[in-house]
């Protein structure tokens, strides 16, 4: 009170030292001790308490303390005892609050106090304790008045002195001392009012200082808040994703069913258009030169009397004809096609040269080099004819009028008396020089029965016009032919598309050579079984997938009527034929109907089979369509018949593959289809082919039977003409590259592998060598292991920190390192035995 | 390593100009001696691949490995 009104701050301290000092050591000891024990029933009676009894601890605190201070302050030593005999009695007293009010004397019991009341309200009791306790003494009461300030901060219990020494100095200036006398204020109330007054005052204190230590409190619930919302916000989260996810998974359902019905049809389609066009791909690089040959042949003139004597040679098999053929036709682009189709596949040269005997008598090299094509084909692969008609196809469109130029041969062979379509179709020959061109010309020949000589005649005054009209002509048939043939591949590998296809070939090829092509379709629609074979081929293009083959071929066999050959005769006839019809189409198509076609009529399926599995397939869907749109397809056909005839050569069917390449760069639209449906109707045309082809090979050439029956499979005649010719002395490709992988330890392109392959040759050498060399000088034949070791040695892979034994462990399996080290077991037994 | 090299026998008797046989157990040492080979240019091949900043080791990288070769020779 005095000291409480004594404003200085010396005084203030003295207070505080003397009030406190006396207390603390007490106070804490007590405390403690009586905490030790007390602080679980305070916390647990705190805690119980919290809400109801607080006012009934507070009131009881505040009693205790102001008996405190008053005796403390009556006596500094007696203080101590008392604050002792206090402490005792606060022992007695509950303990909740006697504790409390004694940890609440120093910032270390604030703090206890409100650490263990923490949900409790024991902080405010706390607090009112502490503000009762000033009220008796005036420096107390500072004190305690300093203490709420000094709680909320009173956290830190070395702020305490200089909360202390703040509050001392604030207590300067009268506000705080303003507050501890409201605090006291209140305190007094309790004292003297009732419980309820004290309660209530309590209360309000209790909300004072609530309000003062709300906030240490509230902090301190804060965060166990914050858990559970943040559970509730989680859960809430969950819940919301599951029912997302059911309904997003049901329409995912939906959809991936919708999806899937799309895909599976498509698949299959995708598929073997995928396998073929590989298949068509791996076997394209060798055709081409055979194709180019093939269309250098297809002259225009020649091609009427080709087809036909090509059909006539066919049959005999003049070998020596056709080679005289080639020569003689050497048109320039025919011979070096011829030539180099012959070459390239020397078992199709045999056919090839048959065939030429045959163009020959058509007076063509053309003819003859389609039908060379058509009986190599035949011989050996009926997809290769295929690839070589397209092949032809595309060495003989160095431009775009490769398309045309069978369209325009097949027009020109079946116009015999027109020489402006046989202009025109020789044009679209010469340039094309496939093998389409002789094979129509071959089957206009039989079916116009246009001699050679007016073939030749035809074909020369074709020759003369075909540049100029070839220009003409060719640009609007190539451009529809190269219409028809982008639509024909696209949509060849579709079985349902090709109808379609056709329709369009048929259309635009009509339309885009109505002009040209009509009259010539007229003419050739005398041939009427060409055009049959044509718009058949047309047809059997689009329809490759179908391979009706047998149904087709018969019927190009009656549309063509021109070949009744069984052997190649017929088949490359059928080819001609077929090849006149489906000119426009792609021309690998045309090539594949050609043979199918003349395969029909041929021998039919087993001359198909043989030399055009691949073509064929594609050849009797179409003969079938064919046959039934012959106007339009006449001329269309033609031109296809003449690629397919030529290029269904079986023995050219390598040809034809090399020629594709050729053809590819031009018309390689058409080419893949073709290769496609090759490819498509290889599969199933083997089993009838096999035995067609059989005998289609032993029939149609001597040469090709040997080459036919590998022929059969086109994997077959390369492997087997591989075979004996190297010895690979490389390692195989997948366990060098696993190997390398494996040590490398990085991604490796697979492109190393033929530099892998390299190295890997030159280090055997070096190896052999060494190791020859070592046993050598050991006066040894036989590489033994010392001697390998000693390269190990020189090489640096062993020295004296590497053992060899170290390395054979790490690098070798179980068993290649039980020979070479020894392993002794049980039994005085050691393995590998060693021989004395 | 887990694979057996095939054809190994065959091919260093093919490059062996003289008459040569090779035992099995000479025929484990050659394997092991090509695996370490293969090993050190993977290897090299895998630096050379680095330091032109490629994770995939190409076929030049391995080209310009093997000039480097000094292990291979005997």
């Amino acid at each position: 009170m005095d000291l409480t009104e004594d404003l200085s701050a010396r005084v203030l301290l003295r207070n505080i030292l003397s009030s406190e000092t006396p207390r603390t050591p007490i106070t804490r000891s007590a405390a403690k001790e009586l905490s030790a024990s007390e602080t679980r029933r305070s916390s647990r009676l705190s805690r119980r308490d919290a809400g109801a009894q607080t006012p009934q601890d507070i009131l009881r605190r505040s009693l205790k303390h102001n008996m405190r201070e008053s005796i403390t302050r009556k006596s500094l030593p007696t203080t101590t005892r008392r604050t002792a005999s206090a402490g005792p009695r606060k022992m007695h007293t509950p303990a909740p609050t006697s504790m409390l009010f004694d940890e609440g004397d120093t910032p270390r019991h604030m703090l206890r106090n409100i650490l263990l009341t923490e949900p409790v309200r024991s902080p405010v009791v706390h607090e009112i304790a502490a503000s009762e306790e000033p009220q008796l003494p005036s420096a107390d009461s500072s004190m305690t008045s300093k203490r709420p300030s000094i709680e909320l901060s009173g956290l830190d219990l070395p702020d305490l002195t200089f909360g202390n020494a703040a509050s001392v100095a604030k207590g300067l200036s009268r506000k705080r001392p303003h507050r501890s006398l409201n605090v006291t204020a209140f305190e007094k109330r309790l004292k003297g009012t009732s419980d309820v007054g004290e309660e209530s005052e309590a209360s309000i204190c209790d909300h004072s200082s609530l309000s003062l230590t709300s906030s240490t409190s509230l902090g301190l619930k804060t965060p166990f808040v914050d858990m559970r919302s943040e559970r509730r916000g989680l859960q809430r989260r969950l819940a919301n994703r599951r029912q997302i996810t059911e309904e997003e998974f049901g329409a995912g359902v939906n959809k991936w069913h919708m999806g899937g019905d799309h895909d599976q049809p498509q698949d299959p389609n995708m598929t073997t258009y995928s396998e073929g066009f590989n298949l068509g791909l791996s076997i394209v690089s060798e055709p081409d030169i055979s194709t180019d040959i093939v269309n250098c042949n297809t002259a225009l003139y020649t091609e009427p009397n080709s087809m036909t004597s090509s059909l006539s040679i066919v049959a005999t098999q003049d070998k020596g004809e056709t080679r005289d053929m080639d020569p003689t036709e050497g048109g320039g682009t025919a011979e070096p096609q011829s030539e180099e189709g012959v070459s390239e596949d020397q078992s199709e040269k045999d056919v090839g040269t048959a065939e030429e005997v045959e163009m020959k008598s058509s007076s063509e090299v053309k003819h003859s080099e389609e039908e060379e094509n058509r009986g190599e084909a035949q011989t050996e692969e009926e997809g290769a004819t295929d690839s070589q008609t397209e092949g032809n196809a595309a060495s003989r469109s160095h431009s775009e009028e490769e398309e045309v130029a069978p369209d325009s041969q097949i027009e020109e062979e079946e116009d015999v008396v027109d020489s402006q379509p046989e202009e025109d179709v020789a044009a679209m020959s010469e340039e094309e020089e496939e093998e389409v061109a002789p094979e129509s010309q071959t089957e206009e020949e039989d079916v116009v029965d246009s001699q050679p000589e007016e073939d030749v005649a035809a074909m020369s005054e074709e020759e003369e016009v075909a540049p100029e009209s070839q220009t003409e002509e060719e640009e609007g048939a190539v451009d529809s032919q190269s219409e028809e043939v982008v639509e024909a591949g696209s949509q060849s590998e579709a079985a349902g598309d090709e109808e379609e296809y056709q329709g369009d070939q048929e259309e635009p090829a009509a339309n885009s050579q109505s002009e040209e092509v009509k009259s010539v379709v007229e003419d050739e629609q005398e041939e009427g079984e060409e055009g049959e074979q044509a718009s058949d081929l047309l047809e059997h293009i689009s329809r490759r997938a179908q391979r009706s083959q047998g149904g087709l071929i018969m019927l190009v066999a009656g549309a063509g009527g021109d070949l009744p050959h069984a052997t190649e005769e017929g088949w490359s006839e059928g080819k001609a034929h077929a090849a006149i019809e489906p000119s426009e189409s792609s021309q690998p198509l045309s090539e594949m109907p050609d043979v199918a076609e003349s395969s029909t009529q041929g021998e039919n399926d087993d001359s198909q089979s043989d030399t055009e599995y691949e073509a064929d397939k594609e050849n009797p869907p179409l003969p079938l369509e064919l046959t039934n749109d012959i106007v339009d397809d006449d001329h269309l056909s033609v031109a296809e018949s003449e690629e397919e005839v030529a290029a269904l050569d079986p023995a050219e069917q390598e040809e034809e593959w090399e020629d594709d390449d050729v053809e590819e760069n031009e018309d390689f639209r058409c080419e893949a289809p073709a290769f496609v449906k090759e490819k498509r109707t290889f599969f199933p045309l083997d089993r009838q082919a096999s035995t067609s082809v059989l005998k289609n090979i032993q029939t149609s050439s001597t040469s090709g039977t040997s080459e036919a029956l590998p022929a059969a499979k086109p994997k077959q005649v390369p492997r087997k003409q591989r075979a004996p010719a190297k010895k690979n002395t490389t390692l195989p490709k997948s366990y060098l590259m696993s190997a390398f992988r494996h040590f490398a330890k990085a991604k490796v392109s697979a492109d190393v592998y033929p530099v892998l392959d390299e190295v890997m040759d030159k280090f055997f050498e070096r190896l052999a060598d060494d190791l020859e060399t070592y046993a050598g000088h050991a006066k040894r034949k036989t590489i033994e292991v010392e001697d390998v070791v000693l390269l190990l040695k020189r090489q640096g892979h062993v020295n004296d920190k590497v053992p060899v034994e170290v390395l054979i462990e790490k690098y070798l399996r179980m068993e290649q390192r039980k020979l070479l080290i020894p392993i002794a077991t049980s039994g005085n037994v050691v393995i590998p035995k060693k021989q004395i | 390593m887990l694979n057996k090299a095939p054809k190994l026998k065959s091919t260093i008797k093919m490059k062996a100009k003289g008459n040569v046989n090779v035992r099995p157990a000479s025929e484990a040492m050659i394997e092991l001696i090509t695996l370490l080979f293969l090993s050190n240019l993977a290897e090299e091949a895998k630096a050379n691949a680095f330091e032109e900043k490629s994770a995939t080791i190409r076929a030049h990288h391995v080209k310009a490995v093997s000039k480097m070769l000094k292990k291979a020779r005997g």
